[in-house]
């Protein structure tokens, strides 16, 4: 059994050395969960409408639109949730290394186009990636996902320790003889108070950050996907093939009157088919899991996949999400989340400020020392300023200027880092000791 | 006059009962957010009729009654910090949990 004084050095080092990553996903974790919200709120002459009493169909404007950006390229068509909303069709374009993700807005109402844009210039989409990749397109999700178990392996090892630290101390009480001691009594209070939802975030966010690697090993294929016995069609004449979309969701609406349809996915590959995608009330599983699959020429019901019915390990598989992200209770609880979420960030911070403070005498003695608070100034407007400036990127020139900034500079950091200390490894090493 | 310093309630007991606060929490919010929902959302996706739907809000007023005084008293709890009131707590909110996993319709 490990003893508390390694448990102890295990919570220190993991959180010294990962705790600025969580730090900064804990605060872009509280702008992504209203990234909706947000992205509406910047462009309500694209999102919402004025409600009539009759809706045009909307087929004949997603074929013109097809043959305005290419039939190849349709990828979804987003339904409207209320009577205030409006249609949005998404034409994926990739060519090379230039990526665009056109949306087209319409009202329902009139079917005129209310407006276009590439969602890599959305700052709905920079919330969500900087906090899913931190722009960082190779890696970034599975560096996000390790930072997630070093967020739980710091919930656990705290757990273990909380008492020990506490000694005679009694729960709520600050003492504030010190920053060191301030700052120590908040980390435990905040620390405690906030186990569950940390642990719950540190579990489902490593799960999402390294699903690439976890699902084939332990899930195995996605669930709930339709996979027909052959493919009918070539890719070319899949997505030529008209399709009825209102047709088809009024199919849906009978086939299946709790389903909340939210999206059109047609295919792409041959199959043949039209995945309409939603969730049903009271439930809190990921946004638009559950699926009818139709046959794209007769519309007839291929497959359905209601997560409410299907395995333990479906229901798991399909639960992280909406966990991480409180997409299960309204704005109300994002609002809870958001006060718990900037909780990690917290105690990241509070658990670097103790680090510094134990060890200011021997740093102090350094030639290269700094004051607590310039550091943490410096390190603030660091991480501000390589936000911002990734921000402006991406508005600027969309997805790919600033992934590719971000793996440049972050892997030739780390080359220059690990050259640096082989170079001083050599150096004291070989010539010093002479 | 200081608290007594009680290290079962300290060490163990306060650490178990902030998750299931947690919890309460957030299912307390889940109510509230159940209960405002919008007449589209209800006619056109809850696909009750007005008795159901009047039977549903009932539920849902009831549990929120019953977390709300849950939280108040685990609050009250953290205040007095008596062993047997946290241990009380947390046996009232394991069956307010089943209770409202197995009768909301």
């Amino acid at each position: 059994m490990l003893g508390q004084k390694k448990i102890w050095a295990i919570h220190n080092w993991v959180g010294l050395y990962a705790g600025v990553v969580i730090a900064v996903l804990s605060i872009t974790g509280v702008v992504a969960l209203f990234k909706v919200e947000i992205d509406q709120s910047l462009n309500p002459h694209l999102f919402k409408v004025q409600p009539q009493e009759q809706k045009v169909p909307i087929t004949p404007v997603i074929d013109s639109l097809k043959q305005v950006y290419g039939a190849q390229y349709f990828t979804s068509l987003a339904l409207p949730k209320t009577p205030k909303d409006s249609y949005l069709a998404t034409f994926f374009v990739r060519k090379g290394l230039s990526m665009h993700k056109w949306q087209v807005f319409i009202n329902p109402y009139t079917g005129k186009v209310l407006g276009t844009r590439d969602n890599y210039k959305t700052t709905g989409f920079f919330i969500r990636n900087i906090h899913v990749r931190l722009f960082e397109g190779l890696f970034g999700r599975q560096i996000v996902g390790l930072a997630g178990i070093a967020l739980l392996i710091s919930t656990i090892t705290g757990f273990l320790i909380y008492g020990n630290f506490m000694k005679k101390q009694l729960f709520g009480v600050i003492r504030t003889k010190n920053l060191r001691i301030k700052m120590a009594d908040y980390h435990k209070l905040i620390g405690i108070a906030t186990l569950l939802f940390n642990l719950m975030i540190a579990i489902t966010g490593a799960w999402l950050g390294l699903q690439k690697y976890l699902q084939p090993a332990l899930v195995g294929a996605r669930p709930g996907v339709y996979k027909p016995a052959k493919k009918l069609l070539s890719k070319q004449k899949d997505v030529q093939l008209k399709v009825d979309y209102d047709l088809a969701y009024q199919r849906a609406r009978q086939a299946f009157p709790e389903l909340k349809a939210a999206y059109m996915f047609p295919s792409r590959n041959g199959d043949r088919t039209l995945d309409i995608r939603g969730s049903v009330p009271r439930t809190a599983f990921e946004r638009n899991t559950i699926k009818l699959v139709f046959d794209k020429i007769n519309l007839k019901e291929l497959h359905r996949y209601d997560v409410r019915r299907a395995s333990t390990g479906d229901k798991l598989f399909y639960i992280q999400e909406s966990l991480h992200f409180g997409d299960y209770g309204g704005i109300l609880l994002k609002l809870v989340y958001a006060f718990f979420g900037i909780t990690s960030g917290f105690l990241a911070l509070t658990g670097f400020i103790i680090y510094l403070k134990r060890t200011e005498k021997p740093r102090q003695k350094r030639p290269k020392f700094i004051e607590l608070k310039p550091l943490l100034l410096r390190w603030t407007y660091g991480i501000l300023a390589v936000i911002a400036l990734l921000f402006v990127l991406h508005i600027l020139f969309g997805l790919v200027v600033p992934t590719i900034l971000t793996i440049a500079v972050l892997y030739l950091s780390i080359l220059f880092l690990l050259f640096k200390a082989l170079f001083m490894f050599i150096k004291k090493r070989f010539f010093l000791q002479q | 006059m200081n608290k007594p310093f009680n290290k079962l309630s300290e060490h163990y007991l306060i650490p178990l009962l902030l998750p299931v606060m947690t919890a309460c929490l957030v299912i307390l919010v889940y109510l509230i957010n159940e209960l405002f929902k919008s007449e589209y959302e209800v006619v056109n996706y809850y696909r009750w009729n007005k008795a159901q739907w009047t039977q549903y809000r009932e539920q849902v007023q009831l549990f929120l009654a019953i977390f709300g005084a849950l939280m108040v008293a685990q609050f009250y709890a953290l205040k007095i910090k008596k062993s047997w009131f946290f241990v009380f707590l947390m046996l009232l909110s394991s069956v307010a949990f089943y209770y409202f996993d197995s009768s909301l319709i």
